[in-house]
């Protein structure tokens, strides 16, 4: 076979990859890599060996089509998007790679998607999550929903962490949860020649350094934006937030009109796309101060901050179980109890949790209306999924 | 443009308010538009910390596994470490009850981004002030159909009215044994706004703002310089009319009781409960129907 008849080859196998919808390399991880239409990354771990699968044109991360909602100033400003690290697409992707790749811990057998479940919006199911060494954290992961909406750019529950390209390696670091060292980081990641070409697309050259490792984490993380709910839907069809939304159901309009009435002003500040707090509070889970996790508290050492935690997003919250910063509520139910009941006497328990006393009937309504936040499209968008797949395993995708 | 209004309008009014505070009747002083109503007194700010550095300490010292006083690196949560670093000030790579105590009275503040907008809470069940939003507000978050809506307003809405014109009454009445002709005229007036409600729409597609003015009848009272014994009066009245002026929970049963004929027992029980709730509120632009 002849160089020109082998490159209609490739090419013609390429044409028919595409027909059939299987735009991604494909190739298993012992097979002969080509780079003219496949690209495999074995994993170091031969029990978990996965091949890498990316589309040959990335997936579109920048410039998403939001709704209305989320472009009005008021939302816009919740944008904690760095000048100097906007989201690419490129960029999104190696952030993707990184993010599924369990080379970013230090014996290689867990990634930052181990404990942050897209089908979870990115939450542990369970309440704690187990680290490289099989240790068990002591908080609930927390979700990753439009972490680029937090307009204090602060991050964990305790608001330790910076903004998104300060705090992304601190899991990574953790001697409990994934205990890798960032100095040999880039070299490990360098002996994957896929890598290559990821932070070339990225960056622009082949260099792989920790602040790269960061940013192309952060692009990943700020693309997770969730804006397609039954919510989206009905805010973008409605004239005013108040009005009855016509996708909803009755009970639905009544949770949103409790929800606007009794929790907006806390959990959806001065717009209509963000459901999230702006500062950590109290909100009286704990009536001791010293034996009891202090949060923000912990890190700050201010009384005053003593027993705050952030709050994450409650878009998807349906899907985000166990709740709380330590996973102490199982169900939905039992947080709206939490907060109907008005929580526990902390000195520091902010003075916006006020028992509620909300009927049955109001609970249930509340709990619709949330379950109303949930977005199929981003539990289940390929774009955010594990682009690894096991030798096994027959194409996803 | 419509919502550019908005902020125009709360700074003419927080002018006005400011204004009027350096001028005689209708006193309005430190005027703050909270869930759509524009009111008299703000009850609380930003909510603040009550723990102690007593307590902060404390908390530190629950991590001291060999009891000897002292806080090493390897005793605290890998998140906390960098505590050791940071007051370790005699530079023996512990903290002791001294040191931790010094961090607390000087905490980290966090550095984050400006972002205005947060805090300003308040309630607007203040004593004194209508509770007609309020009401109104509960029974919207019913969802009820048009016509039982319409039906059920009547009743909250005559109930209120006239709960707060009897209450009027009996300080007017109050007020008439220590006020000359001319300063009941004025007191009476102001009393007028006490209840006065403006709806203000930026636009079609804007949620409506819902404005209430009201007065410091006290300051009405002090500015006249009556008699001890007149003034003593005219404030216990005051301070009857503020604390009767929303309804209580008797009250609020028998209105509930009214509205036997309109609402299902469900509803009921959901508006009673919407009724003893607080309405928090913030300061700015908040959420109404």
């Amino acid at each position: 076979m002849n160089a020109r008849i082998a490159c209609r080859c490739v090419v013609l196998s390429a044409w028919v990859l595409s027909l059939a919808g299987a735009s991604e390399w494909t190739t298993n991880a012992g097979a002969q890599a080509s780079r003219t239409a496949e690209s495999v990354i074995p994993s170091t771990i031969p029990a978990s060996a996965r091949t890498l699968r990316l589309p040959e044109v990335p997936y579109r991360y920048a410039d998403i089509d939001l709704p209305a909602h989320f472009t009005q100033p008021g939302a816009k400003r919740f944008d904690n998007t760095p000048p100097d690290n906007p989201v690419t697409d490129q960029g999104a992707t190696l952030g993707r790679v990184l993010f599924y790749d369990t080379r970013l811990s230090a014996n290689s057998t867990i990634s930052c998607g181990s404990c942050h479940v897209q089908s979870h919006a990115f939450v542990d199911p369970q309440r704690f999550s187990k680290g490289f060494a099989g240790g068990l954290t002591d908080r609930h992961a927390m979700n990753l929903v439009n972490l680029r909406y937090h307009p204090r750019a602060r991050f964990f529950w305790d608001e330790r962490g910076g903004n998104l390209e300060a705090m992304v390696l601190m899991p990574v670091v953790n001697r409990l949860e994934m205990g890798q060292d960032l100095e040999r980081l880039p070299g490990i990641l360098a002996d994957e020649p896929k890598y290559v070409d990821l932070f070339t697309g990225a960056f622009g050259d082949p260099a792989i350094t920790q602040d790269r490792i960061a940013r192309a984490l952060a692009q990943f993380l700020r693309s997770l934006v969730s804006y397609q709910s039954k919510y989206d839907e009905g805010r973008a069809n409605a004239r005013v937030i108040g009005d009855d939304f016509a996708n909803f159901t009755v009970q639905e309009n009544r949770g949103k009109a409790l929800f606007l009435r009794n929790c907006s002003l806390c959990h959806l500040p001065n717009q209509e796309a963000h459901f999230v707090m702006i500062e950590p509070v109290n909100t009286g889970l704990d009536e001791d101060t010293t034996k009891t996790d202090g949060g923000v508290g912990d890190i700050t050492l201010s009384p005053r901050d003593l027993g705050h935690f952030k709050s994450p997003s409650l878009r998807n919250v349906e899907f985000t179980a166990p709740y709380m910063h330590d996973g102490r509520f199982a169900t939905l139910d039992a947080v709206m109890e939490h907060y109907s009941s008005g929580g526990k006497d902390h000195p520091n328990k902010d003075v916006r949790i006020q028992p509620m006393h909300f009927t049955d009937s109001e609970k249930a309504a509340l709990i619709a209306f949330l379950k109303t936040l949930t977005d199929q499209q981003f539990l289940t968008d390929p774009r955010f999924s594990d682009p690894f797949e096991r030798e096994s395993h027959d194409s996803k995708e | 443009m419509r919502r550019s209004l908005v902020p125009l309008l709360m700074l003419l009014f927080s002018l006005a308010a400011a204004a009027s505070a350096q001028t005689p009747t209708p006193v309005t002083e430190s005027v703050t538009m909270v869930n759509g109503q524009f009111m008299t007194r703000t009850a609380i700010d930003s909510p603040v910390g009550k723990a102690t550095v007593d307590e902060v300490a404390a908390r530190i010292m629950m991590f001291d596994r060999d009891h000897d006083g002292q806080i090493v690196k390897d005793e605290l949560i890998e998140r906390m470490q960098d505590l050791v670093t940071r007051g370790d000030s005699n530079g023996d790579g512990a903290l002791d009850g001294g040191e931790i105590h010094m961090l607390a009275m000087s905490p980290a503040t966090a550095s984050v981004q400006g972002f205005p907008g947060h805090g300003g809470y308040s309630f607007s069940d203040q004593p004194g002030l209508s509770s007609r939003l309020h009401f109104e507000g509960a029974l919207d978050d019913l969802r009820l159909a048009s016509e039982t809506r319409d039906e059920a307003l009547a009743i909250v809405q005559t109930f209120v009215e006239s709960h707060e014109a009897s209450v009027s009454a009996n300080l007017l009445k109050e007020m008439e044994t220590v006020l000359t002709p001319e300063q009941l005229a004025e007191f009476t007036k102001a009393l007028g706004l006490q209840s006065q409600v403006r709806v203000f729409r930026a636009g079609n597609d804007s949620t409506p703002m819902v404005f209430f003015m009201g007065t410091d009848l006290g300051r009405i009272i002090q500015k006249y310089k009556l008699w001890p014994e007149q003034s003593r009066v005219a404030l216990a009245a005051i301070e009857q009319f503020n604390a009767r002026f929303r309804p209580d929970a008797a009250e609020k049963s028998a209105l509930v009781e009214r509205m036997k004929e309109v609402l299902s027992d469900d509803e009921r029980a959901n508006f009673r409960a919407a009724l003893d709730r607080r309405p928090l509120t913030k300061g700015g632009v908040a959420m109404t129907k």
